[in-house]
């Protein structure tokens, strides 16, 4: 704190000197006199018409540079000077954060390389990396769409970015349920790997490539439809499904926004209507009905 | 430790045999791939004699040569998951051509296409709306008091809440590869329809897209569906008919009509999610769906191995219902397999086809009352009638499939128990 008191009056000092000396400058710029005249000693008209205009700029940089020395503007710039690295740090801190963690979780799935998975086993899968980036994107970056926006273009702007972030949740979930979905596979060839060895331990091989095909094939299925049945799988179709959904609202609250500058009809005005002709449908069909049958 | 040996030589000629097979495979599919082929489905004449919305009504033309036609004409109900071709998906395999060879008068609803704008279209309106339309006219045109009803898959359950509210207009209700017990974990389907939170889904949808759900399909088992189905092609693409056959088989799988929002929404709530159809507590149009109203003579077909709907999910349904002549019939195929299969061409068709003959006519001389106001229970003649063992003999068979029915089937695959 007291270095901040003792810091800030030096730097206050020398930025004003600075502001003054950039005052007088633009000031005697200013007023040099090197017009160019006429044979009549007059300036020439379009020249004359330059040289003012310049000669206003200058006149308007000596008046910033003199009022940026005042030191109730100067206490303003620095307390500006003081924050802005303070909200760089925030951002920058947030995202090496993110960084870090996620590279510590690389270097512990580098570490766990050469560890077994059991067969037919789909609680234990490493799908951390994607869940830890998944907490990252939830916990730290996606406040910044949430911050409040101002004016006119208020609600088009929190509309684009509800979008985005859904768009982000979504695009995470797919990951981790693609990640699931590749599992099996992976489990099936290490498995078919240590099939064949056990084969050709007892000479057994087959010849007939289609069969180590309907081996492998049987394996996958086997291993697919233990997954199926895991929660762990429910649980991530359940979160990706969800995140879609959320992202299709988000993005058709934007299409909305944008149909209602072009001459055609929302989804919501269409959806009126239709529903308006379905109750008055059913509504003919019962009279009929019932006058059919008097 | 011994090394494993590897008979390397051996490996390498075969692979060079297969090599030499597999080039001589695909110059021959060159050819089949480029000449004309015959893809068609559905091209069994028919003309359309009922429309109302995007819904129509298809009346088969009797074959020529065929047997004499029924009295009762039938009514079949396809789901509106897929549409109905797939009943007359190729000349040699047709369930239509089976049919109407026989002697069947044969009409058949096509749901269409939903859009946008029929995304407000509940079951009730489905069920008492098109389908009684539908069912009024064809009684109206053929003069007959009674029509036989036949439903396919979510078209089998449409058919029993039907027959359940409307009893006095059905003769015969048969139901193929009908879910109408959803409290099983038999099959993905049922696992995954029990936590999905149809409200969101729909609200963001409106419709339920038809690719979703086809997506969906093909995760129950993409090893088969993904994979090995498409190396299959790959393997027989030099054979003709192999090749034709399988595109009619993609053209009709991939060719998913939209389901409206608010049908599906009923359907994954009251049924998948709270099983009340079974549970005799489904309301319908403000209407109670009391199974103990069916109480017409019916048949329940379903497949030993269909994952969609598994048999826990359709064989249930002839225990609750009124009706004292029932028999279910399980196959040993597929849930599609069941309709395209060369094997069960020759049990599928022919065993509703002879179900249908040995009812026609029948009740008439019973003078059974098909009213509204008949008793919930009717007592058809003698024959099938042991409503004591129906309920002893239904097999309990979850979690044993492959070997529960390996026993009961009889020697044609067909297993009976009424």
């Amino acid at each position: 704190m007291s270095e901040n008191e003792h810091a800030g009056p030096d730097l206050q000092t020398m930025v004003m000197e600075w502001f003054k000396t950039v005052g007088r400058f633009w000031g005697e710029t200013g007023q040099e006199d090197g017009s160019p005249t006429d044979e009549d000693g007059q300036p020439k008209e379009a020249e004359r018409l330059s040289i003012e205009a310049y000669a206003a700029l200058m006149k308007t940089y000596h008046a910033f540079s003199s009022a940026m020395s005042e030191p109730s503007a100067m206490d303003s710039l620095l307390r500006t000077t003081t924050i802005l690295p303070g909200i760089t740090t925030t951002l920058l801190a947030t995202g090496m954060k993110g960084y870090f963690a996620l590279q510590q979780q690389i270097i512990d799935k580098i570490g766990k390389i050469g560890t077994r998975t059991d067969s037919y086993r789909f609680d234990a899968i490493d799908e951390e990396t994607l869940r830890t980036w998944s907490e990252i994107y939830q916990k730290e970056i996606r406040q910044f769409f949430n911050i409040p926006q101002f004016g006119l273009s208020r609600f088009y702007q929190e509309r684009v970015n509800q979008a985005l972030d859904k768009l982000n949740i979504f695009s995470t979930s797919l990951a981790v349920f693609l990640h699931l979905l590749r599992q099996p596979f992976e489990k099936s060839y290490r498995m078919m790997h240590e099939k064949i060895e056990e084969l050709t331990r007892s000479g057994n091989l087959p010849e007939d490539s289609r069969a180590y095909y309907q081996m492998w094939i049987k394996i996958l299925e086997g291993h697919f439809m233990t997954l199926f049945q895991s929660p762990e799988y429910n649980k991530t179709l359940r979160e990706t499904l969800d995140a879609l959904e959320d992202y299709l609202a988000a993005r058709g609250r934007i299409l909305q926004d944008m149909l209602q500058s072009l001459p055609v009809p929302s989804r919501k005005e269409m959806e009126d209507l239709c529903k308006e002709v379905y109750l008055l449908k059913k509504k003919i069909r019962s009279l009929e009905k019932a006058n059919s049958k008097e | 430790m011994e090394k494993p040996k590897i008979p390397v030589d051996m490996i390498l000629k075969h692979l060079a045999e297969q090599a030499e097979v597999h080039q001589i495979r695909v110059q021959k599919a060159t050819d089949v791939l480029l000449s004309d082929l015959e893809t068609e489905i559905a091209a069994t004449p028919y003309e359309v004699v009922y429309e109302e919305d995007r819904v129509k009504l298809k009346h088969y033309r009797a074959v020529h040569g065929a047997e004499q036609t029924m009295k009762t004409p039938l009514l079949v109900v396809y789901a509106l998951i897929n549409r109905e071709t797939m009943l007359d998906l190729q000349p040699q395999r047709s369930v239509v051509k089976n049919f109407l060879a026989n002697g069947i008068n044969l009409y058949m609803v096509d749901w269409g296409y939903p859009t946008y704008k029929d995304k407000f279209l509940t079951i009730d309106d489905h069920v008492n709306g098109y389908m009684d339309d539908m069912v009024n006219f064809v009684m109206e045109r053929e003069k007959v008091e009674q029509i036989n009803l036949m439903g396919i898959c979510m078209g089998g359950t449409f058919c029993v809440i039907y027959s359940a509210l409307h009893p006095h207009k059905i003769k015969n209700l048969v139901t193929t590869v009908c879910p109408t017990n959803f409290d099983t974990r038999q099959g993905l389907l049922h696992i995954w329809m029990k936590w999905l939170d149809v409200d969101k889904m729909i609200d963001t949808f409106g419709n339920m897209p038809g690719d979703l759900m086809n997506f969906g399909f093909l995760l129950l088992n993409p090893a088969r569906l993904m994979i090995d189905k498409y190396i299959g092609f790959l393997e027989n693409m030099d054979n003709k008919p192999f090749v034709e056959n399988f595109v009619r088989m993609e053209k009709w799988i991939f060719d998913s009509p939209d389901v409206p929002g608010e049908t599906f929404r009923q359907f994954i709530k009251d049924l998948y999610q709270k099983n009340l159809l079974i549970e005799n507590r489904l309301v319908i149009g403000g209407r109670h769906v009391d199974l103990g109203k069916v109480t017409m003579p019916m048949l329940n077909i379903y497949a030993q191995y269909d994952h969609l709907v598994p048999p826990e999910a359709a064989a249930k349904i002839t225990d609750v219902v009124g009706s004292r002549d029932t028999e279910n019939v399980c196959l040993d195929t597929g849930h599609i397999g069941i309709y395209v299969s060369s094997k069960t061409q020759k049990e599928f068709a022919p065993k509703i086809i002879n179900w249908l003959k040995e009812h026609e006519g029948r009740y008439e001389q019973a003078g059974q009352d098909h009213t509204e106001n008949a008793p919930d229970r009717v007592h058809p003649p003698a024959k099938n009638i042991s409503p004591g063992v129906k309920r002893s003999e239904e097999p309990n068979h979850a979690g044993k499939k492959g070997l529960f029915f390996n026993d009961l089937q009889d020697k044609q695959g067909i297993r009976k128990h009424t």
